[in-house]
């Protein structure tokens, strides 16, 4: 087993990188100055009265940040650029070279070059780290512009309430869905698994965001119901002083009930088909004709051995549910202002935070890598047969 | 298959299946109202005679016109409705979307006592032709004219990036599962070429013309689209030409080395690398950092939701290589490119069809998730789900959570319905 699962890690690196790079093009074509914004929101008070004062400020925190090294590796340019052409940052200074380059030099604007710039760039201190940076592979994104704080900091509390979501709404699909699915496959003609085959198509067919609103509208409504509390995730107050884990997860259960719900649901449906359509074909096959034989309980041959051989697609399922959950959070979170990842991108999108954009971005795709790794592992572990044949 | 064949195909299936047909006609009905819109929902009258003249202010392009040296806007509502006009018909709903109705402005329900002002400053209770059937919006606007002006933004950003998406899909799934790693064969210098052709075209693409893209991009709309098919056309037409040009070279120097080109590892980590990307999140990261607008919406979801359509169509072409008719075209030494398009094309498009479908729903959802959370949609426009934002602070003002909702449900139910019937034909 050990050699496939090494394949599979090796397999996964380039996708990595591949991720990583996605995250940087989008964090190096991200509109304004993100140096501008530093100085110009830390210049509020009128210390820095001079320009000559701001510039300095800039290239100080131009190096800080990295920005006046190259951006990538190698660059393709025309024969005619400079290659120290990135160096200069003001964009009316930059547009005159441009123009004069244009008007002087002849073909050579339209003959392609490659310079060449080794590992002194952004993307590979972006990635690896390097000078002032540890690098995302040690878990530094940089600093976040309209907090000042590292952007790990500001992601790492909220990352917990997310994941915390996404899974347990994902134990709770399988724990619904599973039962529903082995009655269907059980009694496919009968009015419960017709019924419940209708009322699932249904609501995966709503969207996510109208669940949520009518939810609120209908339980957490003054006027309506007024059951379980609007928004956020525990009291305003906070909790209470020296409260343990589980008081605190008692305290915070009212607020869960909604979002979980929201998360949850739409998964069901394909799950439950999933369950039912792969019990359904392993009910035909012959090895329950012999343990319905040897007098086992219909009960028992299901749970004991049919769920089992149809775990396969069930894991499947797992890394389809996953990415699609940790992209519902933006909307589902927003709504119940949830702490969590996907609020935190809302925030940073309308204050113009690229840096804990882009963060939020390749963390969760990361974890989507892992959690497709984690799937194929699985499998290889549940069926020898596949570890073997590829 | 001609127009004919398809025609009578379709009416066979209808015909056979009571709830397709349903759900068919559903969706007619949806494409018709969005492409009605202006004439079901306008704040100007359809037909109406003003002192002796017959006017057709909706169907008009002119913004004023003068009846007896008075000046009628045809942009001001207030204008038409206190009109004294010897004879009007207003559509069915007598509003614009972006029509501000100041007495009726913070949020009245359907039920409410809605009133209108008259020119001389009279209030009275709203005459039925004019009354809001779905509610107002906090600012005024008429709900059930917003939902309407809002199915053409839901229908075409549905189907516009999933006609993007479904070329892309079909074209890569196919090279994919037919070629697969072991059929098509490069030589050295051909690869080397390759190479070489990506970095020109990438030099021609995206450095000389880095002006005219950003420029196009930031603009929107048709030069988007046309800048996207030059990008692609450059790219085919170097490839192409400098492949041909290392083939000649390769037979000129006689060098026999040659390898398989492998084509479906790369497009296979491709859309591994694309899945893994949240595709939401990456969304609303692009979208934040261009412009909004509902042309670049269209393309970026075409670009990324065409992995799942690649993967089925990679699937069918593998089963089908193995088949008989695939072996036989083969043996008669029929062209790749015609038993690619031609033979396996046909048998498999009812299923791509099915996946398409569901990719419909997938994008109106994101579209309407989008403009709920007011990231990367222009934010001047109405559409279903910011009708259900602005629900979101006003628990109290359900009319603005249940008819827009029920108008997302409606049509990701039917696409839905519609992508699973077809496939249990089969």
């Amino acid at each position: 087993m050990w050699p496939y699962v090494l394949k599979r890690i090796l397999w996964f690196i380039p996708t990595l990188f591949a991720v990583t790079l996605i995250g940087f093009i989008l964090l190096a074509n991200a509109p304004g100055d993100a140096v501008d914004s530093l100085v110009m929101s830390s210049n509020s008070g009128g210390s820095l009265k001079t320009t000559q004062d701001i510039e300095q400020q800039k290239t100080y925190w131009r190096k800080q940040l990295g920005l006046d090294l190259p951006l990538f590796y190698f660059s393709i340019c025309k024969l005619s650029e400079p290659d120290t052409l990135y160096k200069i940052h003001d964009e009316t200074q930059l547009e005159k070279v441009n123009e004069q380059i244009k008007t002087t030099e002849g073909y050579r604007n339209y003959l392609p070059k490659i310079v060449w710039y080794g590992s002194s760039n952004q993307y590979h201190r972006w990635l690896f780290g390097g000078f002032n940076s540890k690098g995302i592979i040690r878990g530094d994104f940089g600093l976040s512009i309209s907090k000042k704080e590292p952007v790990i900091v500001i992601i790492k509390d909220k990352l917990i309430w997310s994941l915390f979501f996404s899974i347990l709404s994902i134990i709770l699909a399988y724990a619904i869905s599973i039962p529903i699915g082995i009655k269907i496959a059980q009694q496919p003609e009968s009015k419960f698994s017709k019924s419940s085959q209708f009322i699932l198509f249904l609501m995966y067919s709503m969207p996510s965001f109208f669940v949520g609103v009518l939810l609120l509208m209908l339980f957490a409504n003054p006027d309506i119901l007024s059951i379980f509390p609007p928004s956020g995730i525990k009291p305003i107050e906070g909790y209470y002083d020296h409260a343990s884990l589980i008081e605190k997860f008692i305290v915070s259960v009212p607020y869960m009930i909604l979002p979980l719900i929201c998360y949850t649901y739409s998964s069901l449906a394909f799950i439950t088909k999933l369950t039912a359509t792969s019990i359904q074909e392993q009910l035909q096959l012959d090895y329950i004709k012999t343990a319905k034989a040897k007098g086992l309980s219909s009960n028992s041959i299901i749970w004991k051995h049919a769920l089992k051989n149809s775990a396969l697609p069930l894991i499947t399922v797992f890394s389809t549910v996953f990415p699609s959950i940790v992209g519902g959070s933006v909307i589902i979170e927003s709504i119940f202002t949830i702490p969590g990842m996907g609020l935190e991108t809302v925030r940073a999108i309308i204050a113009q935070d690229y840096p804990v954009v882009i963060a939020i971005i390749t963390l969760s795709s990361i974890l989507t890598i892992f959690s497709y790794l984690l799937a194929d592992i699985l499998y290889a572990w549940i069926d020898p047969r596949i570890r073997i044949t590829k | 298959m001609n127009i004919k064949q398809s025609y009578s195909f379709f009416k066979r299936i209808l015909s056979k299946n009571r709830v397709l047909k349903r759900c068919v006609y559903v969706f007619i009905l949806f494409v018709f109202i969005s492409i009605l819109a202006p004439f079901i929902a306008n704040d100007k009258p359809l037909v109406c005679k003003y002192k002796g003249l017959w006017l057709f202010p909706v169907f008009s392009f002119k913004h004023q016109s003068i009846v007896n040296n008075e000046i009628i806007n045809y942009n001001m509502a207030k204008d038409w409705k206190t009109l004294e006009t010897d004879f009007a018909i207003f559509p069915p709903c007598a509003y614009s979307p972006n029509t501000i109705d100041a007495d009726n402005a913070p949020r009245k329900s359907p039920f409410d006592n809605q009133t209108m002002t008259l020119k001389n400053g009279q209030t009275t209770s709203l005459p039925l032709k004019y009354k809001h059937w779905l509610g107002t919006t906090q600012n005024g606007n008429d709900v059930l004219s917003c939902i309407i002006h809002g199915t053409k933004t839901s229908l075409s950003v549905g189907i516009f990036s999933m006609l993007i998406a479904g070329l892309i899909g079909i074209l890569l799934g196919a090279c994919a599962g037919y070629f697969q790693d072991n059929t098509i064969k490069i030589g050295y210098i051909q690869s080397i070429f390759l190479l070489l052709s990506l970095f020109i075209s990438y030099f021609f693409c995206f450095i000389i013309r880095a002006n005219h893209l950003s420029e196009a991009f930031k603009e929107g709309g048709l030069g988007m689209f046309f800048q996207i098919l030059l990008i692609i056309y450059i790219f085919i037409q170097n490839t192409f030409i400098l492949l041909k040009l290392g083939k000649w070279i390769d037979e000129k120097l006689k060098t026999n080395h040659r390898f398989y080109f492998p084509v479906d590892t790369i497009i296979s980590r491709t859309i591994e690398t694309l899945n893994s990307i949240p595709t939401l999140l990456l969304i609303i990261a692009l979208s934040a950092i261009s412009k909004p607008s509902y042309s670049l919406l269209i393309i970026i979801i075409g670009f990324l939701s065409w992995t799942s359509i690649a993967r089925l169509t990679r699937a069918e072409y593998l089963k089908a290589k193995q088949l008989d008719y695939v072996t036989s075209c083969r043996a008669i030494g029929m062209s790749n490119y015609r038993i690619i398009v031609k033979h396996i094309l046909p048998n498999v498009l009812p299923l791509l069809l099915v996946q398409i479908i569901f990719g419909l729903a997938g994008a109106v959802l994101i579209e309407a998730s989008l403009s709920f959370i007011g990231v990367g949609v222009p934010l001047n426009t109405i559409t279903w789900g910011s009708l259900l934002n602005e629900a979101r602070d006003h628990f109290s003002a359900w009319w603005l959570v249940v008819f827009p909702g029920i108008c997302v449900f409606t049509l990701i139910f039917i696409y839905n319905k519609i992508a699973t019937e077809i496939s249990k034909i089969k």
